[in-house]
């Protein structure tokens, strides 16, 4: 697989770095790195420009991560200015994966416990709010059985990962959640859904972070990233040694 | 009348709890007679601090607090002071609690004359509902224990917002550039506070009696509190100079076979950053010396005084220690021994290998690195809160609590 390569825009490191999401940028890399993909990393902080369509940096994936309170204010103005580039991207069926505060962001609006009304980019079908003191925050380990066909298709479909939210997340009509929760609170705690998926998009609340105690869903993210990039061409993704990766995924499904 | 008998029956019920810890090895007595006390009667500590001749000093922050405490209450002593302190780690209210009905006397009197607490950064605001500090010291905020008390954002103004019920007269102290600590800073000079900040640099002239930069900040902060207590120069310098570290903040642990054990809290990615680069710092210049880098061994725990959520190991900085790192002898444990492998996999350190180990079982892998050790390389544990509390109990044959 050594002519392929991938693109990955890491959207504001500085800014939305709060639970290790940072770890799955390192997964997504090393995983194309032993697969002989070549993975380069963009970085894009508030105002960088982003790269036309049609250029070499164009993303093939795109992650965004969660941060506290202040950072998020800042990247939502900013998101203002970029909601048609990504929007266009999404559409377009661009691989894009959404933690926590950038999942939240991603969706018409976040309203906070004042009643206060931050826009979003609007690419998923779904609103968040914040209800203060009202209700405790979303907090600890959970699990999910997803709604996704992975490679091979014998994989298990269960995700694992740690959420860590005080936004509710509910879902439009038009939104196909990410999966159905076994353990934990998900998008609000009460309708049993978590995350949501449209086209190449995934919204989520799992950190922990979420890719390397579930290999399969990053090498999902990577095989969909290459079949859009290199249409036509026979493609197959080399199996990895993951023993390591599925007893933690293991151990995790056993934590409280 | 009523609330002088809750009082003191409150203080006696700590007292008796903390009797039967101590004569019966029961290793709660840092939180149990504190907690009592508090049931007994909510308005035990704002009683007991009132009467303290000298007042009290209240350190928080993620980083620091245990040394930082220690280091003050060293001076303090120093300087002829008798001094009351929570021990290492039990910060929250009840641990506070404990502390001064274990110094007071019979009759709910402190017998000391000023008072050292180390605050739980969450429970601050709670703290100074009851405490009216003569000096306040901010040490740092950072991502830890998010899982318990939300977002940083949220803590500081939690913190403000308690902050700005106190007297002016109270003295604060402050991290210079800390980019959270630096609005507070703003906020409370406003509101009429004097403020006083530290640094790596400031105040300088002062020998920090332990390595690393993190602990030159932590000097620096002992320094200028001691400053505004009035303690002359001279005293702090005595006072540095024959302190001995905290648990488990760089303690050494001499086994009788003569090899030597060295356990550094690694409680979130800055403590355990901090801890590589002290690491890297003594590693010996030449590559065939390699045979006596250290052996490291990395304890990951999930239980709730280290955090339930352990995503913070991807913040740690593994990839930019991994040319030395893969050098050492590894050896991994834990409730989360599983996570902390797979990280160092992403961060291209394979384990288990030849000289790398894993195993859950911290007893085990404990003895199976003492064994591997060769004359002259020395054990350093890395352990979250609840395992360095195992390690230490394990070595020493008890806790310390």
């Amino acid at each position: 697989m050594t002519n392929y390569e991938l693109n990955i825009g890491y959207f504001y490191p500085e800014l939305l770095n709060l639970y290790g999401d940072r770890g799955n940028i390192q997964v997504l890399t090393r995983r194309c790195y032993w697969r002989g993909i070549n993975a380069r990393v963009q970085e894009y902080s508030p105002a960088a420009a982003l790269p036309q369509e049609s250029g070499s940096k164009y993303p093939d994936i795109i992650f965004m991560g969660g941060g506290p309170d202040s950072s998020q204010s800042v990247v939502a103005k900013d998101l203002q200015q970029r909601a048609g580039w990504l929007k266009e991207y999404g559409r377009a069926g661009g691989v894009g994966l959404y933690i926590c505060g950038a999942y939240q962001l991603m969706g018409h609006y976040y309203q906070d416990s004042n009643g206060l009304r931050l826009p979003g980019v609007g690419l998923f079908d779904l609103y968040t709010r914040h209800f203060g003191q009202d209700k405790p925050r979303c907090i600890g380990n959970i699990r999910l059985e997803s709604n996704l066909e992975y490679i091979p298709s014998t994989t298990t479909k269960v995700l694992v990962g740690f959420e860590n939210h005080g936004g509710r997340t509910y879902l439009g009509p038009s939104a196909q959640p990410l999966g159905k929760v076994s353990s934990g609170f998900g998008n609000n705690g009460e309708d049993k859904t978590e995350g949501v998926i449209f086209l190449n998009s995934f919204g989520t609340y799992l950190h922990g972070p979420l890719l390397p105690k579930n290999p399969h869903f990053a090498d999902l993210l990577i095989w969909r990233a290459l079949k859009r990039k290199y249409p036509g061409e026979y493609l197959f993704l080399t199996a990895l040694d993951d023993t390591l990766e599925w007893q933690a995924h293991a151990a995790a499904l056993k934590l409280r | 009348m009523l609330s002088t008998t809750s009082y003191l029956i409150a203080v006696w019920l700590g007292k008796l709890v903390n009797w039967f810890a101590v004569n019966f090895n029961l290793g709660a007595g840092g939180t149990w007679p504190g907690h009592l006390a508090l049931k007994t009667c909510p308005g035990v500590l704002r009683r007991l601090e009132v009467q303290l001749q000298l007042g009290s000093i209240l350190i928080s922050g993620t980083n620091g607090k245990t040394t930082t405490a220690s280091l003050i209450e060293n001076i303090l002593s120093e300087s002829g002071l008798t001094v009351v302190a929570n021990p290492s780690g039990a910060n929250l209210i009840n641990g506070l609690v404990s502390a001064f009905i274990t110094d007071a006397t019979f009759w709910g009197r402190p017998i000391s004359q000023i008072g050292v607490f180390e605050v739980d950064e969450g429970n601050l605001p709670f703290a100074l509902s009851s405490f009216t500090p003569e000096l306040l010291i901010l040490l740092n905020l950072s991502r830890d224990q998010l899982d318990r008390y939300g977002e940083i954002d949220s803590t500081i103004a939690k913190w403000l917002k308690a902050i700005l019920k106190l007297p002016r007269t109270t003295k604060i102290i402050l991290k210079k550039d800390d980019p959270y600590l630096s609005r507070l800073a703003e906020s409370l000079s406003a509101a009429g506070f004097i403020v006083r900040l530290f640094s790596k640099e400031e105040p300088g002239d002062f020998t920090s009696p332990l390595s690393g930069d993190f602990n030159r900040l932590n000097t620096n902060a002992a320094v200028l509190g001691s400053r505004q207590l009035g303690i002359t120069d001279l005293i702090i310098r005595r006072g540095l100079k024959n302190f001995q570290p905290a648990f488990g903040r760089g303690e050494e642990v001499k086994l009788v076979s003569g090899k030597s054990i060295i356990i550094l809290l690694a409680k979130n990615p800055e403590s355990q950053n901090e801890n590589l680069i002290f690491l890297r710092s003594l590693l010996p210049q030449s590559l065939s010396a390699v045979a006596t880098y250290p052996a490291l061994l990395f304890v990951l725990n999930d239980n709730i005084p280290d955090g339930r959520d352990v995503s913070w190991i991807y913040d740690i900085d593994f990839e930019k220690h991994r040319d030395w790192l893969f050098r050492c002898p590894l050896f991994i444990s834990g409730t989360r021994e599983r996570d902390l492998t797979l990280r160092l996999k992403y961060a291209g350190i394979p384990v288990p290998d030849s000289t790398h180990r894993c195993s859950s079982n911290l007893r085990d892998i404990l003895a199976e690195a003492i064994a591997s050790l060769r004359p002259n390389q020395k054990l350093f544990i890395l352990p979250t809160y609840s395992a360095m509390l195992q390690a230490r109990k394990i070595l020493t044959g008890k806790g310390i609590e």
